[in-house]
């Protein structure tokens, strides 16, 4: 057991040296890093000193090497807009977005257990038909848009609630909500075919015969199974929810990390950018490594 | 012995595939129909448009559209800030976002394919290799990268088609990589081991052709996809960039106008919701036609 | 093996109708299957795949997959309640109490997710309403009975721990822990090596000894049937065409297909001869002959035998249905 958590230890961390290189990689090849980096209005001493102290003049994988020593020391470089470093400012933004990217989820459970276990168990009938619409109308949907149009209707002529901002539960609603939404498609799809492919199984059968309740067989026996792969799907689909989450924080002005990345593609502030981006991989990517921890704790055959 | 009488059906996995779309299950016309039109729509852009989309009058800015107050046919759908007619933006827009749709499946799955094959039929570290390559690419956010290179290349018409392929690509060499490894194991194939057939040989002929199932579903249900991706990033400034009519873009530019002009942000959308939708329609046709297995893609 | 007794059946089920319901229309997989089972006698369910058995079996209990299929007609008596006209609550005071059934594949029958014990222990509050201490025991008690060694070790475990026999006999412990009269086994020992298989059928012999359970057992082995069966019902094409005491069928077979099924099976002594096969297959339920199922392939089909159905003719503790044997009762 702890082998496995070891090796899924030690490919997480490859995956986001792999990101980091990436990054790395594509800085370079704009041309000048140093422009990417240094405000506009410095001096021509001060890019050499840079260009020097980064070793630009240098063979690459030795710049990487760089790269990777400052960043174990935490230094990511400075941002251009502020001044501040990097850290400081991405740090300070996490929180809100992992707070908006749980409640999305949350709110993503919520509507899709119920949807998919109906639509598998009345399969073919209303339930079905209107879980399925759902989650085609859902897919359909662009989350941007979709705030946008939220916004303009409970914002702007029902001034219901705020358009825009962050500080109290009205400003939380609409965000996590779309999120949510935006999430809950895939899952109702996917737990809906898991669903109908455990009802078939045959120890469901036996757990009939045995005379339990078909409330009990669905929702003891048959679900249970059935949220495996939803599990993995979810955990999967982190990448997709940070990503939608992106577009909805700018759009409803969430000060999350999501909307500072957007901000300093504005403002070509790189070192922030890149920093940002490390720290969604990080998260993705430990998401990831959670998500295949609770494989093993939810499907016992996976632990032996 | 079955009670069931066997029917031969004659034709390789393409005409069968074909067959079982066309024929055996229900056409869903109006999906099937917006999406032909949106395929035309894209192709005859210059024909249908009523206006010029890029010609600017300032006196016709922010026009509602015919079935608002103060609207007229003029400007079916109304004007944006700038006066363009918004119908006439939207039909170049379809351009744009279709042919970025079919960019990035035919690279994408083409390099998917391709690799999730090699993967599954050489087994081994090869198929290590490319499977953790590719989880690699699905855990990256393609926004995120979108931003990256709007920052360091700039954006454009191929930033966009190379992120989402990016992520496409990986999608595609695992389900194919899926497939290969269920068929490897059938008997045909193992016939044709026996018969002395190389590698390559086997892939292509044996191979390839019961992939195209999958295939088939993939390339339809991907549709969607790239047009709501594509629109985001535009909407955020790293994917194509003005002044080329995009649906993202046409809603990002309404954005400020959203009390005073709410249509300039509506129409666009509007138009992807139904174009996406029809696709992902026809997408799950395809799909329950050829093989409901394969309802969990 | 005990004689026919005379006693009143546990189950007895008249004219029971199965339809299937798909694309390519209506099929009437279960067309009018009557039988009955005594207490204390295993009553052998005998037939190729695809006749018919698992459904009937599945019927009995109103298990049949819904709303693929449907019970059309019939009736199946437990102790002169019809079942059929029971509610869906009312069914599930008969299964797993009074009736028990055990299916064919032990690798699937079991949930994963669950221990041996939490499935035991489901019916066993179920259907004896035990708790704590007492539940435990009565748990460990039934997999002694199974003969799974170390009982308290095994609750804990979960059935991918267990080898397919074992997970065997876990679903028969969960079988009987309604102490049901009547069990269903649905060719519980098809996916088991040899071996096991005779450990099984051991075991269900005994059980049904100590406790006088009536056994409709469904399988398409003629070795099993000779060494678990007292009776046997051959069913061809939704169908009962054949039933008869064990000894009086493999003895003097009357229904053709009877005769031709165990004509096929092969000879290990005489190994020089040609393996057996009957020509042809089963009509598709979904398109059913007006006369005899079986005429396209017997030898000694008739006009009549392709025009009518031939009814199940009564005599002497066993009925055929076959035209040959009208005159002669």
């Amino acid at each position: 057991m702890t082998r496995l958590i070891l090796s899924r230890l030690a490919q997480a961390i490859l995956t986001l040296l792999m990101t980091s290189l990436i990054i790395f990689v594509l800085a370079r090849s704009s041309g000048s890093p140093a422009d990417l980096v240094l405000p506009s209005d410095s001096t021509p001493a001060e890019r050499v000193a840079y260009i020097e102290r980064m070793g630009l003049d240098k063979p690459v994988l030795q710049q990487y090497a760089i790269f990777l020593r400052d960043a174990v020391h935490g230094d990511f470089g400075v941002s251009i807009r502020t001044g501040a470093p990097a850290t400081e400012l991405v740090f300070s933004r996490i929180g809100r977005t992992l707070v908006l990217a749980t409640a999305g989820l949350l709110v993503a459970v919520v509507i899709s257990i119920p949807l998919g276990v109906m639509a598998a168990v009345h399969r073919g009938r209303g339930w079905d038909r209107f879980s399925m619409s759902f989650a085609l109308l859902g897919q359909s949907t662009p989350a941007f848009w979709l705030s946008v149009m939220l916004i303009l209707v409970f914002a702007v002529r029902l001034r219901w609630l705020p358009s825009s901002g962050t500080g109290s539960w009205q400003h939380f609603l609409l965000p996590s909500l779309v999120l949510g939404w935006s999430i809950s498609a895939g899952v109702v799809r996917l737990l809906r075919s898991s669903m109908l492919e455990v009802l078939g199984a045959e120890f469901v059968k036996l757990a009939r015969a045995k005379g339990l309740s078909e409330r009990t067989v669905i929702w003891k026996h048959a679900l249970r199974n059935a949220l495996i792969p939803v599990v993995t799907f979810i955990g999967f689909m982190y990448g997709v929810i940070i990503a939608s989450g992106v577009v909805i924080e700018v759009v409803f002005g969430w000060p999350g990390l999501g909307y500072l990345a957007y901000e300093s593609t504005l403002w070509r502030d790189f070192p922030v950018l890149q920093l940002a981006v490390l720290v969604y991989t990080a998260i993705i990517v430990g998401i990831n490594f959670f998500v295949d921890l609770a494989y093993g704790l939810i499907d016992p055959r996976v632990r032996s | 012995m079955t009670s069931m009488t066997l029917q031969a059906k004659a034709g390789g996995p393409l005409r069968r595939g074909l067959r079982k779309i066309f024929i055996d299950s229900k056409v869903p016309l109006v999906p099937l129909g917006i999406v032909v039109a949106s395929l035309l729509v894209a192709v005859f852009a210059d024909f249908l448009v009523l206006y010029d989309p890029l010609a600017i009058d300032p006196g016709a800015a922010q026009l509602p559209p015919v079935f608002a107050d103060g609207g007229s046919w003029a400007y079916p759908l109304g004007t944006d800030r700038l006066g363009r007619d918004i119908l006439s933006r939207i039909i170049l827009g379809t351009r744009v976002s279709l042919s970025i749709a079919a960019a990035t499946i035919l690279l994408g799955g083409l390099v998917g394919t391709a690799l999730g094959l090699l993967a599954g039929y050489r087994g081994g570290w090869v198929d290590a290799l490319i499977m953790r390559t590719a989880d690699g690419f699905l855990a990256f956010p393609s926004i995120l990268l979108a931003l990256v290179l709007a920052v360091t290349v700039g954006p454009s018409f191929w930033v966009v088609v190379i992120v989402l392929a990016l992520v496409l690509w990986a999608r595609f060499a695992r389900l194919v990589r899926g497939d290969v490894l269920a068929l490897k194991g059938r008997d045909f194939v193992q016939l044709a081991r026996v018969a002395g057939a190389s590698g390559p040989r086997i892939v292509f002929r044996h191979i390839l052709p019961n992939v195209l199932n999958t295939l088939m579903v993939l390339c339809t249900l991907q549709v969607g996809w790239a047009i709501i991706v594509e629109a985001s990033l535009t909407f955020l400034g790293a994917g194509v960039p003005p002044p080329t009519p995009t649906w993202g873009g046409m809603v990002s530019e309404g954005l400020d106008y959203v009390e005073s002009a709410w249509w300039i942000s509506t129409m666009p959308g509007l138009a992807i919701l139904l174009i996406v939708f029809s696709y992902n329609l026809v997408g799950d046709w395809v799909r329950d036609a050829l093989d409901p297995q394969l309802r969990n893609i | 093996m005990p004689e026919t007794t005379t006693s009143t059946p546990l189950i007895e089920v008249r004219d029971l109708q199965t339809h299937l319901f798909s694309k390519r229309g209506v099929g009437r997989a279960v067309a009018g299957v009557s039988f009955d089972l005594h207490a204390g006698e295993t009553l052998g369910l005998v037939g190729e795949s695809g006749c018919g058995k698992s459904l009937t079996c599945l019927s009995v209990l109103r298990l049949n997959p819904q709303p693929a299929s449907r019970i059309v007609g019939g009736n199946v008596r437990f102790r002169g309640d019809d079942l059929l006209t029971k509610s869906e609550a009312e069914m599930r005071q008969y299964r797993g109490k009074k009736i028990s059934m055990i299916l064919q594949d032990p690798m699937r029958a079991l949930n994963p997710v669950l221990t041996i014990g939490d499935q035991l222990y489901e019916a066993l509050i179920l259907h004896r309403g035990l708790r704590g201490r007492e539940l435990r025991d009565a748990a460990c008690e039934l997999l002694e009975r199974v003969r799974i060694p170390d009982p308290a070790a095994g609750l804990a475990a979960y059935p991918h721990h267990f080898s397919g026999g074992m997970r065997q006999r876990v679903v028969g412990a969960i079988a009987m822990a309604g102490n049901p009269e009547v069990l269903i086994a649905d060719e519980p020992t098809t996916a088991l090596d040899v071996t096991v298989q005779e450990e099984f059928l051991e075991l269900l012999k005994s059980i049904q000894q100590q406790d006088g359970l009536g056994i409709l057992f469904v399988t398409h082995d003629f070795a099993v049937v000779a060494r678990m069966c007292d009776r046997v019902a051959v069913m061809y094409a939704g169908r009962i065409v054949e039933t008869a005491d064990t000894d009086t069928l493999f003895d003097a077979p009357r229904h053709p297909y009877t005769q031709a099924l165990l004509r096929s099976v092969p000879d290990v002594s005489r190994r020089d001869e040609r393996l057996f096969s009957i020509d042809g297959q089963p009509p598709s339920v979904f398109a059913p002959l007006p006369g005899c199922s079986f005429a396209p392939r017997c030898e000694h089909a008739t006009e009549r035998c392709r025009s009518s159905a031939p009814p199940p003719v009564q005599a002497g503790g066993r009925s055929v249905s076959c035209w040959l044997y009208e005159e002669k009762p």
